[in-house]
């Protein structure tokens, strides 16, 4: 791979932020070349957080739950769906059924090596056409 | 830009095919757009899967990117609204790219022959004053409607995943702009911002190291902090809805794509940011607060 390439474009974009004045430059540009010190109102992203391995991931089925799937907020979830009516009943889902429901998608998860499920809708054809 | 009141126009390119272009187009405007800027699509990819995707096949005739090339007075005219509220789009067109060469030539208007290379920035500048943010969805070739979108944008997002070929694609991203410099099509090289897509698929070594190779320091580009995360679910919502729509309307089906929008909505914060960008009052998701970071 040529690496020059970024050495190049590098030295080009040294030469234009030297012509280039002040008053012509575009607000993009005026964000790219202020200093640090111009940008402290903004603050850095904070870094992101690093996925699991594979080994920790398998060996905790509730950290890949909730920290791959559900994120944070697996109150917010439980509660939204405890509201919802079971389709074709007056039941509404209890905790331990929406429970179970995320338990099921965190297994097929481990079936599928960690990644997404595929919708339930394919899964179910797919199974139908076995 | 908010302070000159007209719009930011950022590329979305790399020369790679399916390193996730559209899907960041539509997904970096849906987040501009829950941040309360007022984002415009302009779709130069001949495949149209963003337009598609934020608009639907056209039910009648509309105006695309490829009568807007020919005539940039319609420009305008041209532009329609989408599924997502704050996003308008201007459709794009399977017919432009393969005929741009000869339709770039000569405004139809006026029969007045015109620079090739800068018809994408003469339509981009006409309707920049409505809008916050323009981003120009790019096909995955080097062609005249490719550099026509280099020569208008302020900024070049690049959408990688972490492949030894996209890395590849991403010299020669640097490749094509250098070249354009040394041949004054482009009075400078715009600002490069790399955005990591499919992440948490690199247990391999060898993608580790591209990664690192991306993210070494001496680099003439800014990668963003945030990356995209992999989910496979991602593939099967073309084109019915976006991630964050499916994250937001609370079907147990889609709880995968929970992460996938909440690490676009902090890519497009990071990125707004870089831009200058302030997010407004009265933005979306401010009172839902689901998704904001």
């Amino acid at each position: 791979m040529n690496e020059d390439v970024f050495a190049q474009m590098r030295e080009a974009q040294q030469r234009d932020e030297q012509r280039a004045e002040p008053g012509t430059q575009s607000a993009a540009q005026t964000a790219a070349n202020t200093p640090p010190a111009e940008t402290s109102s903004i603050s850095p992203a904070p870094p992101p957080t690093p996925a699991p391995t594979p080994a920790q991931a398998r060996s905790n089925a509730r950290d890949i739950l909730l920290g791959i799937y559900v994120d944070r907020d697996l109150a917010d979830f439980l509660d939204r769906f405890t509201e919802k009516r079971i389709p074709g009943t007056r039941r509404k889902p209890t905790i331990s059924l929406v429970g179970y429901w995320m338990l099921s998608l965190a297994r097929e998860a481990l079936a599928n090596d960690a990644n997404a499920a595929v919708p339930i809708e394919v899964a179910r054809k797919r199974r139908s056409s076995e | 830009m908010s302070e000159s009141n007209s719009a930011t126009i950022v590329a979305v390119y790399l020369e790679k095919g399916g390193s996730t272009k559209s899907t960041t187009t539509v997904h970096v405007a849906h987040g501009a757009a829950r941040r309360g800027l007022r984002v415009l699509v302009l779709d130069i990819d001949g495949q149209r899967h963003s337009s598609i995707w934020l608009h639907g096949e056209p039910k009648e005739r509309i105006l695309t990117i490829n009568e807007v090339a020919r005539n940039p007075d319609l420009a305008e005219e041209a532009i329609v609204a989408t599924r997502v509220p704050g996003v308008d789009l201007m459709y794009g067109s399977s017919i432009l790219p393969a005929l741009a060469e000869s339709a770039l030539k000569v405004n139809e208007a006026d029969g007045v022959q015109r620079n090739p290379f800068t018809v994408l920035r003469t339509i981009a500048r006409r309707v920049a004053h409505r809008f916050d943010l323009i981003l120009i969805d790019c096909s995955p070739t080097v062609g005249q409607l490719n550099t026509n979108a280099l020569v208008a944008a302020d900024h070049v997002l690049v959408p990688m995943d972490q492949a030894k070929m996209t890395y590849r694609g991403l010299t020669d991203v640097a490749t094509t702009l250098v070249k354009m410099r040394k041949n004054d099509i482009i009075d400078r090289i715009p600002p490069l911002t790399v955005l990591l897509t499919k992440t948490e698929s690199d247990e391999a070594k060898g993608t580790r190291e591209i990664r690192s190779m991306i993210q070494a320091e001496d680099r003439p580009y800014t990668v963003l902090s945030h990356t995209i995360r992999y989910r496979k679910q991602m593939e099967f919502i073309w084109p019915d809805a976006t991630a964050f729509e499916l994250a937001d309307g609370g079907n147990f089906r889609w709880i995968h794509l929970r992460p996938v929008a909440q690490d676009y909505a902090n890519a497009t914060d990071e990125f707004t940011r870089l831009l200058g960008l302030k997010r407004k009052s009265g933005s979306t998701n401010a009172g839902r607060g689901e998704l904001a970071s």
